[in-house]
């Protein structure tokens, strides 16, 4: 685990880390993951059967009718009020074309 | 502060009024509630009274219920114990919030957690310290750290928390309670803020099994709002079998403490007149905690992402260029912990990355449950310690490894999906806990051992 | 000649009452900003995504059958991460193949998938409306065989009629956009995206073409990046330059258990299948003896290619034909209408096209009287009768007319018997207007020639 990998990670976890922060990380996730390396010894049951876990309990087909039921407007009138910078009704967000 | 022993419900105003003694007698110490909701649970209560005498109560009338503060109660706060979440107010119920209303039981308040529930020992909350009743200078255990302070020191009758890798059945070993986490999709997930979606589920903690198991009947059940809960009403109504052969894995007793080990092996001993008991080997449990923590943080990473500063009230900067308004503001507003999960999570599920990280962990887990599986072919239950040490003591120095390996021996019964259940050993928090495993929905056996 | 490789994945809503996770309803166009929400759709802490939208996959299912795709035995939901204002769970909801491999005409579908539309985020403004958020769509991805922005022409216009005949996708502005994939001479790879129309599409393409060739004219490379439409200028502008691409860290939802998908369903589907337009304009053409031209332009709109259908057995087909393909889809194309938007009944074209064929009308009379059709929506001989459209019957009165025109232009006549045609012209065109255009203008010249001839 080198700090520009780190930096990397960063940028596509989308948090903004000091050098100090991304120092501290870079020697914490090499232990971590030092540790964590083991997952990779383990063999599957059956050779060239590995299979991944997604789900549990053989879980399928989760449909639904497609029927409405109105939306509550103090509910949506709550989840604008959380909008951290509004503009009426809609949230505002940096603009993207100056 | 002794244990609170359990007395009957009189009326729920008069329960409610004791328990609110209790926090109004512990609580500055003990910090498990983030709030209290005096002046709608008292209101609540006359109309549960007056439901008792028309002979139309709920079944869980009049209990004190307190509820983890990731699980939405509508219009109060949420806060996950983040800054992220600092003002914001759940606009919703959760399921589990509904079915404890309709089943007539008193909500009291919302209870201290780790940030995001990521923790061990409540430390990470960004709120309040909670402490353990049972000895102010140690840890309650986590993350659900205020459900099981709040129990111990009769706050409430029974506390929801959350489990992902044992949060309630740790918390509930360390405040000498009772603690149980279902299989997963027995209880709907529906309002309870996702750590790791495969692996959370809602449990119960109290010092009475019995009200744990109707508060476990009460919340339990199939809702379309969580499509994992497809099969629970289904499954659930199978009358188990009552267990009678009793597995106990090696690979549980390995770096416990010496006395939880000899006191879980003497009820084990005790166990032995009722049930056939067998030693059993799982070697994958050598491998939990990687698999567990690698798991955990790429499903963590992608339930984060909800959070970009642009709502809940904790504000990026407006002028900066998308990019680094969304990064500066979760970088703000999210804890050490959280960071550090969110990079392993990112890091394991990056392109590069992924099959030497990720895809084996998905796989070590899939051999785990083959492995479980095939074990409880043979036996019933499985029987072990359900936490390798006791509670420590505020300051001492844990590193995040120490951490996560005090989960190692709850995080199988997450990867697996199979429910368990901690009980207290004695009336004394240091001598530990046993823990049961049992099969896929046959949650109801779990509460007939001993 | 430049060599052009295109590919497009084109994104269309599909209609459904609800959401795709969620029970919200779909008329987000219909609402005020952010009125639309649910936690589940406004991805608030704790919310989870319910059951998938049954409608929503038959839809897909059934679009996934007329591109002649293979239907997948099971398919899951995955999560497609990114931060970005439209998204408020940072990530979008997208499923893996459910239909692969088909193809239309020549073009060949690599796959078609389900997933959830994010909501609206104005560029400009910077502010963001999640109504939108939770609509179910269909990705369709194409291989890379188009060779012009023709060949896309072409086969977004076949698309978009199958789309009509199944009536399973969202006809409204915004309800189709689409990413295109272009190349010259097999250089780099450029996607353009926010293209919100068909025709933008092909105005997006031309305009890439022509940059990209430019930049090779003048000596540069061409450099893969993402490029954004502009329909203001019918330009692709700079977006974000992309060294690598971004990594979405697909994983499979664990909240939403996996699809299987069930043969006998699929079947089913596929047997209640109307007949789609290539099949129509085959079966036309041959049972009608239209022109397999004539015959595409009508299966264009299953309305259409019905009201042809009906209206042919009573008459003769080839001049239906050229009468819908013509008159009637001017007007309809000028007025950006469907037949079926237009609320013309099919007893009123049938009438007119009646009254045209038996001349009751002119050319330009049965014109003005389509026109007037639209906005007065009855009886076209009503209507031709108010507005004094209908040729008239009366010998007497068009003799009467002739005479006076003849004996009134001598000079005329006289021109045109010294060998001008064109005086002719002038006092055919005057006997035309003084009956104010209800009598067949052949009829009239010839009527006008027989009377100079008697006049000797």
């Amino acid at each position: 685990m080198d700090i520009e990998t780190v930096r990397k990670i960063s940028e596509v976890a989308r948090l903004h880390l000091t050098e100090d922060e991304l120092e501290q990380l870079t020697s914490e996730m090499d232990e971590l993951l030092g540790h964590f390396k083991s997952v990779q010894d383990i063999k599957p049951s059956k050779p060239g059967h590995a299979k991944e876990s997604h789900y549990m309990h053989d879980l399928k087909n989760a449909m639904r009718d497609d029927s409405v039921v109105a939306c509550d407007p103090e509910q949506a009138e709550a989840i604008r009020n959380e909008f951290t910078k509004r503009d009426g009704r809609y949230l505002t967000a940096p603009k993207s074309i100056k | 502060m002794k244990n609170p022993t359990h007395q009957p419900i009189v009326s729920a105003e008069e329960n409610l009024h004791r328990k609110l003694s209790a926090v109004d007698k512990w609580d500055k110490e003990v910090k498990a509630f983030i709030e209290v909701y005096r002046e709608d649970a008292l209101k609540r209560a006359k109309a549960v009274d007056n439901r008792i005498r028309e002979g139309k109560a709920g079944p869980l009338a009049g209990l004190v219920v307190a509820v983890k503060n990731n699980i939405a109660v509508k219009g109060k706060r949420l806060t996950c114990s983040s800054k992220m979440l600092e003002t914001h107010r759940a606009v919703y119920n959760a399921a589990v919030v509904e079915k404890l209303i309709a089943a007539d039981a008193i909500i009291v308040g919302s209870v201290n957690l780790d940030e995001f529930a990521c923790g061990v020992d409540g430390t990470y909350s960004t709120l309040q310290r909670t402490k353990n009743p049972l000895d102010l200078e140690r840890v309650p255990g986590g993350s659900s750290a205020g459900s099981g302070a709040s129990v111990a020191a009769g706050m409430c009758d029974a506390a929801l928390g959350s489990d992902t890798g044992g949060s309630v059945r740790c918390p509930a070993a360390f405040c000498n309670a009772f603690g149980f986490k279902p299989t997963y999709g027995a209880i709907s997930r529906y309002g309870l803020s996702d750590l790791a979606m495969s692996l959370d589920q809602i449990g119960v903690i109290s010092k009475d099994k019995a009200v744990m198991k109707r508060v476990f009947d009460a919340i339990r059940g199939t809702d379309p709002r969580d499509q994992t809960t497809q099969l629970a009403d289904a499954m659930l109504r199978k009358k188990p079998a009552e267990a009678k052969v009793i597995g106990v894995p090696k690979e549980f007793f390995e770096g416990v403490d010496k006395h939880i080990a000899a006191g879980v092996k003497k009820k084990v001993k005790e166990l032995e007149k009722h049930y056939e008991v067998r030693e059993v080997s799982i070697p994958t449990l050598k491998y939990t905690v990687p698999i567990y923590q690698l798991t955990m943080a790429a499903e963590f990473s992608s339930a984060m992402n909800k959070y970009d500063g642009l709502r809940y009230g904790f504000t990026g900067d407006r002028n900066e260029e998308l990019y680094s308004s969304f990064s500066k503001a979760r970088d703000a507003a999210l804890g050490k912990e959280i960071k550090r999960r969110i990079m392993i999570g990112t890091y394991i599920t990056m392109k590069e990355f992924k099959d030497a990280w990720y895809s084996q962990a998905l796989k070590a887990r899939e051999v785990m449950k083959e492995e479980f599986a095939s074990v409880m072919k043979d036996v019933d239950v499985l029987a072990g310690p359900a936490m390798p040490t006791g509670p420590w003591k505020f300051g001492e120095k844990m590193t995040p490894l120490e951490m996560y390996a005090a989960d190692m021996l709850t995080i199988a019964a997450n990867l697996t999906g199979t429910p368990a259940i901690v009980e207290p050993l004695s009336s004394d928090f240091k001598d530990g806990a046993i823990q049961f495993y049992g099969r896929h929905f046959e949650d109801d056996v779990l509460f007939g051992i001993g | 000649m430049v060599n052009v490789i295109i590919g497009l994945e084109i994104h269309v809503q599909l209609k459904t009452k609800s959401k795709i996770f969620c029970s919200c309803p779909t008329n987000y166009r219909d609402v005020e900003p952010n009125e639309n929400l649910c936690p589940t759709c406004a991805a608030q802490p704790g919310s989870k995504p319910f059951g998938l939208n049954k409608t929503a996959l038959d839809n897909l299912l059934k679009i996934a059958l007329a591109l002649n795709c293979r239907i997948r035995d099971s398919s899951i939901m995955q999560r497609k991460h990114y931060l970005y204002p439209d998204n408020p769970s940072g990530y979008q909801r997208t499923s893996k193949p459910i239909g692969a491999e088909g193809n239309l005409g020549t073009i060949r579908i690599r796959e078609v998938h389900i997933e959830e539309d994010p909501g609206r985020y104005e560029l400009r403004e910077g502010t963001v409306d999640y109504n939108r958020a939770g609509i179910p769509l269909i990705e369709i991805v194409t291989e890379p065989d188009m060779r012009s922005p023709e060949d896309a022409r072409e086969f977004l216009d076949e698309l978009s009629a199958i789309l009509g005949y199944l009536d399973v996708a969202r006809d409204e502005p915004g309800s189709m956009r689409a990413d295109a994939n272009v190349s010259i001479d097999g250089g780099t790879r450029v996607e353009v995206k926010n293209i919100n129309s068909f025709s933008g599409v092909v105005a997006a393409l031309a305009y890439e073409i022509i940059r990209q060739q430019n930049v090779v004219r003048r000596g540069g490379k061409v450099i893969m990046e993402t490029r954004h439409f502009e329909e203001a200028s019918n330009s692709t502008t700079t977006l974000r330059k992309k060294e690598t691409e971004e990594d979405y860290r697909y994983l499979p939802d664990p909240d939403v258990p996996p699809i299987s998908v069930n043969r006998a369903h699929v079947a089913e589907l596929g047997r209640k299948m109307p007949e789609l337009p290539r099949a129509k304009a085959a079966r036309l053409s041959k049972d009608f003896g239209i022109r397999p031209e004539d015959a595409w332009i009508l299966v264009a709109e299953v309305e259409i290619a019905n009201l042809f259908e009906r209206m042919a057995k009573r008459a003769i087909p080839q001049k239906i034909a050229l009468w819908i393909r013509g008159p009637l889809k001017k007007q309809l194309n000028y007025r950006e209408l469907t037949l079926k938007r237009s609320g013309l009944k099919e007893e009123w074209l049938s009438e007119l096209f009646g009254m045209f064929e038996a001349g009751e009308v002119s050319d330009k009379g049965m014109e003005q009287t389509l026109i007037a059709l639209f906005e007065k929506k009855k009886s076209p001989k009503t209507i031709a009768t108010e507005m004094d459209l209908l040729m008239t019957k009366d010998t007497k009165e068009i003799g009467r007319i002739i005479d006076t025109v003849v004996e009134g232009n001598p000079k005329s006549i006289a021109d045109y018997k010294a060998g001008n045609e064109k005086a002719l012209n002038f006092v055919v065109g005057n006997a035309i207007k003084l009956l104010k255009g209800r009598a067949d203008s052949k009829l009239v010249r010839e009527l006008v020639l027989k009377k100079i001839k008697e006049k000797k």
